[in-house]
């Protein structure tokens, strides 16, 4: 909903800009020329005319920050139509409908627009009374016509089709920009030069410029720094046709173009919509003749650093800087109000970032990152438990579970696994918390039936999404595993299982993230590291670990007839069709069989692992293949899906091949398994 | 005229002093021995001599002072750890030291073009780089075109370390050897000075004429009075 808010953040930076070009202007005055103090306007016009949203301030820190927590802490109490309490401001361009105005707010805003009404229609009743004036003015002769037409024709320009004259004018002007209309004054003969300035404000459309200007001013009807700025781009484009006219002219002329210029210090003059004048106010013509006294005296070359100081310029002004964060736990009610107000406005840029900060704000039960991360619609959620009982407290509570974190020596209490792409801009995943289950371990049974002993690994399945920044919120589903890496693997890994005529298998694979993270303090003593709990926004993953996991179970008929065997299992993945077509079976064959008796694992690069024992008596009938596994520190892209097309497995025992598996991963296919 | 060339030399020569101070670092701890402020007023002090050739030279001497208090802020803050977060106020004096450090390079392009040094057009030519560069950084750092991390980024930022190091190299070399393009003129035009020739014409003032007296001179031989103008 646009509301007051935005309309007050919009036009806060947009004086921001302004008052940043009128300081430049001032600075490089003597320095760039008139066609740069005009051109530097396009900085303010695109910021005007393309909002940002409040989480990029333009130029001074965190103002989007101030906004929302301005309007959070007023519309608390206000219950305003228009601005829900929960609402982001947001550039949203709706107009309040049929909403009646309820709070104070909404009056405001109702204001705004009565304002911007009144100004459009006096602007436009002022051009309609000046077109029905010019309409009924009589057409000048045709010796002066054809007058104008030579001194178009001499400097290459075109002259309008109508040419009126009206009593009582000042100095000529231009009207209209679509059907054009040359006014010259009834009484007096209008010079060459002043015709010369009009038809090249007719040549650069600036009947059009000032067109706009006035629909910039209805919507900055109530701010004075615009009107002031708005004059000075008005007179900057007088400034700057004053230097075409000087350029078109020579010597003599010049000093004369300057003369008739001071002769109309005088007269008065109103600003209508889609007119140039020449004449603009005597303090402007007085700032005029002094850029023409300065005319050819500006440094000559400046072009290139002209045009880069304005796309130097453009980019802070336009663009703006992010807000920032780094108050996760305040301390006080003014603290607390802005720190959500600054998490709420700030966008977690990169997918690590907004994993990073999400998991830390669970583990840490810290409301205010959480906000950093997750959707929208979730804040009051967030907020509101903050909030209860008017206490406010960044605490969130995640669950009994996060009690019980446990934070190993080596990284952080989390760890992301198996992100997936699943729509244009969506991705799930899976984010592990190592908690320890002894203590509450009756409430966690509650929560979660069966918790392992000790240690357990807490599976909270997360969706991913990429609009306006990263967002992370919880799929549902939360589940315990047990810590124990003996296991059978099935909780980290996607599992895909086959039973063939001496057993089954299963096999599956994990690609586990590693997000890059600060180390707070390296105790080269104690020989401990403590990480940052502080979250990144814009963190990057550090590196991508893949585990690859085959179990083979052998049947009982089988397991009596491989006691004293050495039994091999090789694996091969297949990212696709291809690969799957051309597995060079010899050569897996040879490697997997090749210790003799002795127990042995490895891996190849063409994709292939293999382990191997030798089968004693007692055997449990299970035999693991875990070193299909591979780590990457550079090129990560966690958003592609690496399922892969297919696993081939083949059990040897003493070297002869006595079963062999093909696993399809895709649904259509798993009945080929 | 000798003398304007040896003027002139020395202001290249703080000019390129400047900028050495400028790109090279050297920090102590928080303190930068080689501080950026100081290359500013090396600059400074060189605007008076060369606006003596180049008028529009006088135009940049304010946007010189503003630097040159600038740096020297942003210096005396690191010092004592105070890092204030001016990012957003700096896009002024980043804006205007663009500028300066464009006229400053026309204006000696200009020079060494009136006294036909070979750096003139390199002058201009790194003047133009060195400003395209600086704005194209900005755009596509502002742009989030290599915000994505990883290879890009990387790679990306350590391309713009090489050309900037070249553009810095390439500077201080061409100011350098500007300065000694303007010594070797200087001397050339020392060994071409006119000796005092045998056609010149009579000086203006009077030649001594000794003393009509009976008191021999104390004077050795040759030691030559000029005596008062009446």
């Amino acid at each position: 909903m646009f509301n007051i808010w935005y309309l007050l953040l919009y036009s806060f930076n947009i004086t921001v800009v302004a008052l940043v070009i009128l300081l430049m202007k001032r600075l490089f005055r003597d320095l760039l020329s008139a066609r740069w103090q005009k051109g530097i306007w396009f900085v303010l016009f695109f910021r005007i005319i393309i909002p940002s949203s409040s989480h990029r301030s333009i130029l001074l820190p965190n103002v989007g920050s101030y906004a929302e927590m301005l309007k959070f802490t007023a519309e608390k109490e206000l219950n305003s139509a228009y601005t829900p309490e929960f609402s982001l401001i947001r550039p949203d361009f709706t107009l309040p409908q049929s909403l009646a105005p309820v709070s104070v707010t909404d009056y405001l805003y109702v204001v705004f627009f009565v304002g911007a009404a009144v100004f459009a229609i006096y602007y436009l009743i002022s051009y309609i009374r000046l077109r029905l004036l010019l309409k009924k003015s009589p057409e000048v002769p045709d010796e002066v016509r054809r007058e104008i037409n030579l001194i178009a024709g001499k400097y290459n320009l075109y002259a309008p089709k109508r040419i009126v004259t009206v009593k009582g004018l000042p100095s000529a002007f231009v009207c209209g920009f679509i059907k054009p209309v040359l006014v010259l004054p009834e009484e007096k003969e209008t010079s060459e030069k002043i015709i010369l300035h009009e038809l090249l404000h007719l040549k650069h459309g600036d009947t059009l410029k000032n067109t706009l200007v006035c629909i910039l001013r209805c919507f900055n009807w109530f701010n004075p720094i615009m009107h002031y700025a708005f004059n000075v781009m008005g007179n900057d484009i007088e400034s700057l046709c004053d230097l075409r006219t000087l350029e078109k002219l020579e010597g003599e002329e010049r000093r004369d173009y300057g003369r008739l210029l001071l002769s109309m210090v005088n007269e008065g003059y109103q600003k209508v919509p889609c007119t140039s004048s020449a004449s603009n106010g005597g303090k402007n013509i007085a700032r005029r003749i002094d850029s023409i006294v300065k005319f050819k005296k500006y440094p000559k070359g400046m072009g290139v650093v002209s045009v880069c100081i304005v796309l130097f310029l453009f980019m802070p002004c336009f663009y703006g800087y992010a807000v920032e964060t780094g108050d996760y736990t305040p301390t006080s009610e003014s603290k607390f109000n802005l720190a959500v107000a600054s998490a709420r406005s700030a966008r977690c840029t990169t997918m690590a970032g907004a994993l990073d900060t999400f998991s830390k704000g669970v583990a840490q039960k810290n409301g205010i990152m959480l906000l950093c991360a997750v959707p929208e619609e979730r804040h009051e959620e967030i907020i509101s438990e903050m909030t209860k009982e008017d206490e406010l407290n960044y605490y969130f509570s995640s669950g009994l579970e996060f009690d019980n974190l446990t934070f190993p020596d080596t990284g952080t209490c989390h760890a992301v696994y198996n992100i997936e792409k699943t729509g244009d801009r969506t991705y799930k995943a899976d984010i592990h918390f190592d908690i320890e289950t002894d203590e509450n371990a009756d409430e966690l049974k509650e929560i979660y039936g069966e918790v392992p002993e000790n240690n357990a690994v807490l599976v909270m399945p997360v969706i991913i999404e990429n609009f306006d920044g990263w967002t992370v919120r919880e799929a549902g589903g939360r589940y315990l595993l047990d810590i124990n890496w003996d296991a059978n693997g099935e909780y980290h890994h996607k599992n895909y299982e086959a039973t063939g005529k001496t057993g089954k298998i299963s096999c599956g694979f994990s690609y586990k993230y590693y997000i890059k993270s600060e180390v707070k303090e390296q105790d080269s003593f104690f020989g401990f590291t403590s990480f940052n709990t502080a979250p990144d926004l814009a963190a990057e993953f550090e590196s991508e670990y893949y585990d690859r996991y085959t179990v083979y179970e052998a049947n009982e008929e089988t397991r009596s007839k491989l006691t004293d065997k050495y039994l091999s299992i090789a694996t091969i993945k297949c990212d696709d069709e291809e690969e799957f077509e051309n597995i060079d079976f010899e050569a897996i064959k040879k490697r997997a069989t090749s210790m003799d008796g002795l127990s042995g694992s490895g891996s190849s690069s063409d994709g292939s692992s293999w382990s191997g024992m030798t089968v004693y008596d007692g055997w449990d009938g299970k035999e693991e293949d875990m070193s299909g596994g591979g780590y990457s520190g550079s090129g990560i892209k966690p958003a592609e899906n690496k399922q892969p097309f297919a696993y081939r497995v083949w059990i040897f025992a003493d070297g002869e091949l006595i079963d062999e598996f093909t696993i399809y991963t895709e649904e259509d296919k798993q009945d080929d398994n | 005229m000798t003398t304007n060339i040896s003027d002139i030399r020395s202001a290249v020569k703080k000019v390129a002093w400047g900028f050495f101070l400028i790109y090279i670092n050297i920090n102590m701890g928080t303190l930068d021995i080689l501080p950026d402020w100081a290359g500013y007023a090396l600059m400074v002090s060189a605007l008076g001599v060369i606006a003596m050739e180049e008028e529009s030279a006088k135009l940049i001497k304010p946007f010189g002072t503003i630097l040159v208090v600038w740096n020297l802020i942003e210096w005396i803050l690191k010092i004592f750890g105070l890092q204030i977060y001016l990012n957003y106020v700096s896009i002024i004096p980043s804006a205007i030291n663009l500028y300066f450090t464009f006229q400053l390079f026309t204006n000696l392009a200009a020079i060494a073009d009136k006294y036909s040094c070979p750096q003139a057009k390199r002058l201009l030519v790194l003047r133009t780089i060195n400003v395209i560069f600086t704005v194209s950084n900005t755009f596509l750092l502002y742009l989030g075109i290599i915000t994505e991390g990883g290879e890009i980024y990387t790679v990306f930022m350590m391309g713009i370390l090489v050309v900037a190091l070249i553009i810095m190299l390439a500077i201080l070399i061409t100011l350098f050897s500007f300065a000694s393009s303007l010594g070797e003129i200087e001397e050339q035009m020392l060994q071409a000075a006119p000796q005092a020739p045998q056609d010149m014409p009579a000086p203006d003032f009077p030649l001594y004429q000794p003393a009509q007296t009976d008191t021999p001179s104390q004077k050795p031989a040759d030691e030559t009075d000029i005596p008062p103008q009446e």
